[in-house]
């Protein structure tokens, strides 16, 4: 399956796409369809033959045979019918099967700055909300477009058999119909597209109401959440009314022209079968097909309908799909071949899309392999932003970064991701066991041991014991059901089992207690003998065994050393070191 | 996957239609007076329908077998009015029932939403987010077809059914009869596979739900996933779930495939009876051919209903199926009302935990008899291991969970005795865990609209030297800030947390490992803000960095869920116990060098 939107489809030539692997079952329901219609236009010409044939009071045979062929209309009918259902459904199905997959493959590729910026809620809503109407499309739509074509191709030529003159003057009305259909067609696809983009909103006000109900709860706003997202729903019910006017008005109006086309039917049929022109068995066979055709006028009506909602909702998918992903900017799909996790940066600046600031100006070091980097530094200065430069969530503005010698630039992204294991600053945890989130990058899940002894290196291991299922204990929804100290640990023993060359720590000790930061640090001095470790920290006794400290302040390196030497230095480190001493000094004083 | 916290927990109610749709009616009740409207509307549409073929089967029989082209034409003007009608009133109740659908929709969402906002926090730590928003989304609006398109519809449809029925038995009893006789086979048929697409569809909404919990979850941490390389893995789990949610659903479709056939395979074998019969009828000159003309309109008239009921049916099956997990939802437990209770206004002497038990879950305390005060004015600093409960105090005093055993006393007044609303607002939490909603700072600070103080919030920015941070956002206060703050850094995050807290001018102020994430610097300001906006106020600080603590009075050891030692920072230095032992750690041993 290689659903792309590389070369910018429109929704038409990808609704294509979508159903080209299933064009097998599209044409057996085709099939299916056709042998359902033509078994369904015989019962008016049976109908015929059974009235004249009373009419001419003939004997009881004819009537039974007439009966019989209904009958047999009818099975092969039914028969077909469960057969065109299940190809042209079960076709859709699949088919918004692949759209889903596709997407969310597509949004796993999806770089760092398109989640910051996109509403959780919004890509939920597009992925079930959308998906829905498109598969109304692909499904009941396309079945509807078939048949009705069917009909339209196929019942005025009978009616013209039948009576030429009378079938023409029966159609007249039907001129109305593509004027209303130009008339309508946009305005659907406009309403709808709002409505949907309506429905994204509530999902998202209610995904982010819900992610933070201890907020809500704790500062008692649930009411004016609740008329936040009333006001929400309003708008939405606005959008759907705006939509449900046209469509209220635009069905019952395609089958009024149908209904007039036998209004006429029935005058001037009725006066030539008087004046003898053609038979009444005739007259009541007409009668009969234009009620059939009014089905499929009022198809049309729906098909339009549901036709320009799901183009609306398609465009919504595509431009998840038309997002660049991140490995877009990959230079090259070779292999680095530099070897070893030394780090150098030269001459870095970087401002974030949007941004009124640059967020890093200037960053230049180097930091050989097995070696560790400190950095702190004030709120914002711009700490976590040099690692993710470092990783590739971003790409600097300017400047290079080199890891073994080679430009991160020209390694691609994925063998650059191999390098690093992260403890990211806001510890993420999925709502599976503990084990299952400490193996996470493991191919193996099944491992407890492998499982426990990371954690007991993340200083994890007490706490697991405390409780009843250990290791396999089920974490809810962000692991709400740990401290913020365990969640931490968890986080790090997670980046401890990736086992990378190069550790990076944001902050990972901030909500742990200083007993089990020393044994955290310790453990991780051991394994520093083999990575490259990079510890972001406000607390300074982590930094201080670092090869290289960085003190960052406004994006630029404000300070640079071993904490020796700034501490020779006595600048802002120093300051920032004597304040966290000088507490401990007047404390024991 | 049998183990997920996503898998949906099964929905076995009973669930009986007319149970379900008892407890839509006062959804329903306040819009009676439109569906009443609409339902008029369908009825004499029902009429205006039955009427025209009557009108058919007169003309041809008075106007063009009776050779009367005058009466022709009065039946061809009224055979034009009738459609007229029908497109007037069809219009008419399509878009009443469009509106109404919605409304009725817009205040079941809303009811949906609210009931979700009263219910307890230890609900919300076993459901995921993604599992809600399905609800309040996809299965409401599932709902809302029943209301907006099925359920008049259908009514309608009935009415049409019975008008026709009841007509063909008066026009002619034994014909009419011969027509009816086979409806009674496509009930037990519509009735035995609405069971069956009942369950499929009840699996199908559940899988929705599971799915769409599990991309909230991946979507949320995508960087993660992206870091670790886990995007193989992720898309191999989330495929796992996307195929079920398909394969239930073609489920569905192969059961609701069988329904239309047989209404074709019902309609042939009474149409067949109706020409043999009627014909031979005809020819015995008991009916004339005008009316069985009229009765095979008729019995075509009929089964057009019947075929539209039968469409219907998956309508109805995947609204019952939603139906029941919207009211499951509703009918969880909601907390007690926020306002009964004593108000809480002013704190006159302490608060006192006295011998207090608390656990999540039965098999795990995590607060052992715990007893403490704290006095009025006070500061008092919670220290200890992580996982030793000091979020869970706070928790408690919020009144987030309910404690088991044991006692806080507020004044010497049961802290349940207060109520919730007064307790929240009073007591200002600092959450270790800090949520920042989408919207600008000030949204952010002041949470609801109608709390927006702008003097305050020049206040809050002075007093917490945020000037700073405002000056790098592109566009001041005003910046939009994204989903959980993503575009801001986590120590920025925090100080909003603090300000939000500030805002409300807290009686009790608890500080979550409020300063975490922030460098000693701002530590600094924070603490001498803090100081000088709650001077006279109780305050509760738990943290891990004990240069936070140390303008604390008195200081708590926590181990375990149990206090362990209190005292002032000289008097547990001296005693040479837990707190000596953090302190050497972080101050002496220089990081055990
Ligand atoms: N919602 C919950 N459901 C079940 N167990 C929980 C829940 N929240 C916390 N726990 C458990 O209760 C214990 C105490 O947690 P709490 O958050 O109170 O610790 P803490 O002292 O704040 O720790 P930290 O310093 O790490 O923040 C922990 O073992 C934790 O796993
Ligand atoms: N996605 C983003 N878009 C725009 N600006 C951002 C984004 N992320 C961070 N910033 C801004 O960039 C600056 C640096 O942020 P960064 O997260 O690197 O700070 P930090 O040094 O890690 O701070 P902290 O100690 O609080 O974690 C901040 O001013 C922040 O507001
Ligand atoms: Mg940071
Ligand atoms: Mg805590």
């Amino acid at each position: 399956m290689t659903l792309q939107a590389e070369n910018h489809p429109t929704p038409q030539q990808f609704t294509v796409q979508l159903l080209a692997p299933y064009k097998k079952y599209l044409l057996y329901g085709m099939a299916s369809l056709i042998i359902v219609d033509v078994a369904d236009i015989m019962p008016p010409v049976i109908l015929k033959y059974a009235i004249d044939s009373i009419e001419r009071g003939q004997n009881f045979a004819t009537l039974a045979w007439c009966g019989l062929a209904l009958l047999l209309t009818a099975a092969i009918q039914g028969v077909f019918r469960f057969f065109w259902r299940q190809f042209f459904l079960g076709t859709s199905h699949n088919s918004v099967y692949d759209l889903r997959k596709a997407l969310f493959a597509h949004l796993l590729k999806l770089p760092f700055h398109y989640f910051s910026r996109t509403r959780t809620g919004d890509i939920m809503s597009r992925l079930t909300n959308d998906i829905q109407e498109i598969r109304f499309m692909l499904g009941i739509g396309i079945l509807v477009v078939l048949d009705a074509s069917f009909y339209f191709l196929t019942v005025p030529f009978i009616m013209l058999w039948l009576s030429p003159k009378l079938t023409l003057i029966t159609m007249t009305p039907f001129i109305m119909i593509p004027v209303m259909v130009v008339m309508v067609k946009n305005s659907i696809h406009n309403r709808s597209r709002d409505v949907q983009a309506r429905l994204s909103d509530l999902s998202s006000r209610a995904e982010e109401n819900l992610s933070g109900v201890r907020v809500i709860k704790g500062f008692r706003i649930e009411e004016s959440e609740i008329s936040r997202f009333n006001r929400c729903g309003l708008e939405f019910v606005r959008d759907k009314i705006k939509l449900a006017n046209i469509e209220s008005l635009f069905h019952p109006a395609l089958d009024l022209v149908v209904a007039f086309g036998m209004v006429v039917l029935l005058y001037f049929g009725g006066n030539m079968v008087i004046a003898g022109g053609i038979t009444l068995g005739s007259f009541i066979a007409l009668e009969s097909y234009m009620l059939k055709l009014s089905w499929p006028m009022m198809a049309i009506g729906w098909i339009i309908n549901i036709y320009q909602r799901s183009m609306a909702s398609m465009e919504r998918c595509l431009q998840i799909l038309r997002e660049p992903p991140a490995t877009a900017a990959d230079q090259q799909q070779t292999e680095p071949t530099g070897t070893g996790a030394a780090i150098e940066v030269s001459d870095l600046s970087f401002t974030y899309p949007e941004a009124a600031q640059p967020g890093l100006k200037n960053i230049s070091f180097k930091l050989g392999e097995g070696q560790t980097l400190g950095i702190t530094g004030p709120v914002g200065s711009g700490k976590s932003t040099l690692l993710r430069l470092l990783m590739k969530m971003f790409h600097p503005g300017s400047g290079q970064i080199k890891i073994g010698n080679v430009d991160v630039a020209q390694i691609p992204l994925k063998s650059l991701r191999e390098l690093f294991a992260y403890v990211p600053q806001e510890t993420f945890l999925f709502s599976e066991s503990i084990r299952e989130n400490i193996l996470f990058s493991q191919e193996n899940k099944d491992q407890p041991d492998v499982a426990r002894s990371f954690a007991d290196r993340a200083g994890l291991g007490s706490d697991l014991r405390d409780f009843p299922d250990g290791l396999e204990t089920m974490l809810g929804e962000r692991g709400v059901n740990l401290s913020g100290g365990q969640k931490q640990r968890v986080s790090l023993a997670r980046a401890l089992a990736a086992a990378r060359p190069i550790l990076i720590l944001d902050d990972c000790t901030s909500a742990v207690d200083t007993e089990t930061e020393q044994k955290i640090l310790a453990s991780l001095r051991q394994n520093a003998r083999r990575s490259t470790c990079i510890i972001v920290s406000h607390r300074m006794v982590s930094l201080q065994n670092a090869d290289l400290i960085i003190y960052l302040d406004n994006g630029e390196i404000a300070e640079m050393g071993t904490h020796q030497q700034l501490l020779e230095k006595n600048g802002r480190y120093a300051r920032a070191w004597q304040r966290q001493r000088l507490k401990a000094e007047l404390e024991k004083s | 996957m049998d183990d997920s916290y996503f898998n949906e927990d099964d929905i076995k109610a009973p669930a009986w239609d007319s149970g379900l749709a008892w407890r839509m009616w006062p959804y329903l009740r306040v819009w009676r007076s439109h569906f009443i409207v609409a339902v008029v509307l369908v009825l004499l549409g029902t009429a205006v329908h039955i009427g025209l073929p009557l009108i058919l089967g007169k003309a041809v029989d008075l106007g063009i077998k009776g050779k009367d082209y005058g009466l022709l034409l009065h039946y061809v003007i009224l055979y034009a009015a009738g459609h007229t009608a029908v497109f007037v009133l069809s219009a008419a109740r399509s878009w009443l029932l469009q509106y109404t659908g919605q409304r009725v929709l817009h205040d079941l969402r809303n009811a949906l939403f609210t009931h979700i906002q009263k219910l307890p926090i230890s609900f919300f730590d076993r459901t995921p987010v993604g599992r809600l928003v399905t609800r309040i989304t996809n299965d409401v609006a599932t709902l809302a077809e029943l209301f907006s398109a099925a359920l008049i519809n259908v009514s309608s449809e009935i009415c049409i059914l019975f008008g026709i029925g009841g007509m063909m038995l008066a026009l002619h009893f034994k014909l009419g009869l011969a027509a009816l006789i086979t409806t009674p086979g496509l009930f037990y048929i519509a009735w035995f596979l609405k069971v069956k697409m009942r369950d499929a569809f009840r699996l199908a909404r559940a899988k929705l739900a599971t799915m769409n919990a599990s991309l909230a979850e991946n979507v949320s941490g995508m960087s993660v996933i992206h870091i670790f390389n886990q995007e193989p893995a992720r898309e191999a789990k989330f495929d796992q779930m996307n195929l079920e949610l398909r394969d239930a659903e073609l489920t569905s479709v192969f059961y609701n495939s069988f329904f239309v056939p047989a209404v074709t395979v019902f309609t042939a074998i009474t149409l067949t009876v109706v020409i043999v019969y009627g014909g031979w009828l005809v020819s015995r000159n008991e009916i004339s051919m005008g009316l069985l003309i009229t009765f095979i309109a008729y019995t075509q008239a009929f089964f057009d209903p019947v075929r539209q009921i039968s469409e219907k049916i998956s309508v109805f099956q995947s609204a019952m199926a939603s139906a029941e997990r919207v009211f499951a939802l509703i009918d969880e437990q909601p907390e007690p009302d926020l306002l009964a209770g004593e108000e809480f206004k002013t704190l006159h002497e302490g608060i006192e935990f006295r011998n207090l038990n608390f656990a999540y879950t039965p098999d795990k305390p995590v607060l052992k008899g715990l007893s403490f005060k704290i006095r009025k004015g006070e500061r008092l600093a919670i220290v200890g291991h992580t996982g030793a409960g000091k979020t869970t105090l706070a928790s408690l005093l919020k009144r987030f969970y309910d404690y088991q055993d044991g006692d806080i006393l507020i004044d010497g007044v049961d802290l349940r005795k207060f109520s919730r609303t007064s307790l929240r607002l009073k007591i200002g939490l600092i959450q270790q865990d800090v949520n920042i909603f989408s919207g600008t700072l000030l949204e952010n600070i002041f949470l609801a609209d109608d709390r927006f103080d702008n003097q305050k919030f020049d206040n809050i920015i002075k007093e917490l030297e945020m000037e700073s941070l405002i000056s790098k956002l592109p566009e001041g206060i005003n910046t939009q800030i994204y989903e959980r703050g993503s575009n801001i850094s986590a120590g920025q995050r925090q100080l909003i947390a603090f300000s939000r807290a500030l805002a409300t001018d807290p009686e009790i102020l608890i500080l979550d490992e409020a300063t975490s994430s922030v460098d000693s610097e701002t530590e600094a300001i924070i603490q001498k803000a803090v100081q000088r906006l709650t001077s006279q106020r109780t305050s509760l600080i738990i943290a891990h960095r004990l240069s936070t603590i140390r303008n604390c009075d008195r200081i708590l050891v926590l181990h375990n869920g149990r206090l362990v030692e209190q005292g002032s920072h000289e008097e547990l230095l001296a005693a040479k116990g837990h707190y000596h032992k953090l302190y050497e750690l972080q101050f002496s041993s220089n990081g055990g060098n």
